[in-house]
């Protein structure tokens, strides 16, 4: 699948824009968030470890220092080269992170579209998709405080390459490419090897490539924009879009094809305007794509 | 306290038994961290970076760079073990790690 083939059929497929226990129930614990009398009591105190031994939500409470034993054991298995980390170790975790590794790590083992990928993926790209379907997740539950959140962590993480992944991911432009690839993955005879090879550098290739396609923000200057559609327009690409979110966003993607207008015509592109081809989470989502005729006519 | 502990609904085990498990979290504050890093042989600078005990060098998190303490998220074992209280690289650690 080529590359104008990914995203012109991205294009029409914005669906999808879009440590403590509350003793009465145990299993449905919001560690360190309770405030009930006894709870206060026990975090009154500065020394206190919780303890969670696999598979349990119920902690252990150790008061004072760790034992001399587990200090061994810690520092046995933190020396240890062949460890598998995955399945045996002891972690230790901050008390403020607990909670935001909890809820990831259930969400990262969910069933999801991008599981028949999955092998083929390197880590990075592995981690930004789910991190990505958390974000899809967060937005279908309205939790907008923690989206911001956790775009942050992943522009800090994995820069400019991880944004836009993930911005590409939630546009929809990423729903033929996973389609494909899961298709031709159940293929037998098939060299996974090569075909792991070849998505990724699909997927590198689509995010470099992705400077054609808009994601208005919070703090874009609309000049500035506008300049980089038009300086792209003279290439001349074949297809560009933008995309906004949100009442102020939209409103600034609207300013912005006014002051293309006259290049666009200049230029020779044909405009297709979607208002609103879903609602996410209550946030109008606009979308506009630009197409240059002499190329695709 | 152990009475309070016990209104609250925590399991009480002893820690031999608790150490028999294969994967276990310990939650505690960075304070708390720093103690049991420092047990093991790892220190803090003057700049609050982490510095190893292997190489008396500062430690690097999975992404590559220097760690202070107040970025800690997690320390987890196995190499690129310093976790920085940002999902992202939690998420990377257990993209490398989780099948």
């Amino acid at each position: 699948m080529s590359l104008p083939e990914l995203v012109l059929s991205g294009a029409g497929i914005l669906k999808k824009i879009g440590g403590l226990i509350r003793p009465k129930k145990r299993g449905d614990q919001r560690a360190l968030s309770d405030s009930s009398i006894t709870q206060r009591s026990i975090f009154g105190k500065n020394e206190i470890t919780l303890v969670y031994p696999q598979g349990q939500k119920v902690p252990f409470l150790a008061r004072d220092e760790l034992p001399k034993e587990v200090i061994a054991k810690i520092k046995e298995q933190y020396s240890k080269k062949n460890l598998d980390v995955g399945k045996e170790g002891i972690r230790l975790i901050t008390n403020a992170f607990k909670e935001d590794i909890n809820r990831y790590q259930k969400e990262y083992s969910k069933p999801s579209t991008i599981d028949d990928i999955i092998p083929l993926l390197d880590h990075k790209y592995k981690s930004i998709l789910k991190l990505s379907l958390y974000v899809e997740r967060l937005l279908r539950d309205e939790n907008h405080e923690r989206v911001k959140e956790v775009k942050r962590d992943i522009s800090r993480h994995y820069g400019k390459e991880g944004t836009t992944l993930c911005r590409l991911y939630s546009a929809g432009y990423l729903d033929k490419f996973i389609e494909y690839f899961s298709a031709q993955i159940s293929k037998k005879n098939i060299d996974k090897r090569a075909l792991s090879k070849f998505v990724n550098k699909e997927l590198s290739e689509f995010i470099e490539e992705s400077k054609f396609l808009f994601f208005i923000q919070q703090g874009d200057n609309i000049i500035h924009v506008a300049h980089k559609i038009v300086n792209q327009m003279e290439d001349p690409r074949p297809f560009m879009a933008i995309h906004a979110s949100g009442y102020w966003n939209i409103k600034k993607a609207k300013k912005i094809l006014k002051i293309i207008e006259e290049d666009i015509e200049k230029y020779e592109y044909r405009i297709k305007e979607i208002n609103n081809p879903v609602k996410c989470s209550g946030s109008p989502i606009y979308y506009i794509s630009l197409v240059n005729k002499k190329v695709a006519p | 306290m152990e009475e309070l502990a016990k209104k609250a609904g925590f399991i009480h085990k002893d820690w031999d038994t608790i150490l028999k498990n294969k994967k276990i979290d310990i939650v505690m504050n960075n304070e708390q961290i720093v103690a049991v890093l420092k047990k093991i042989g790892h220190s803090i600078d003057e700049d609050g970076y982490i510095i190893s005990s292997r190489n008396e060098k500062r430690v690097l998190s999975n992404d590559g760079n220097e760690i202070k303490l107040n970025e800690l998220g997690a320390v987890i074992p196995g190499t690129k073990n310093f976790i920085k209280n940002n999902i992202a690289s939690f998420s990377q650690f257990l993209a490398e790690h989780e099948q």
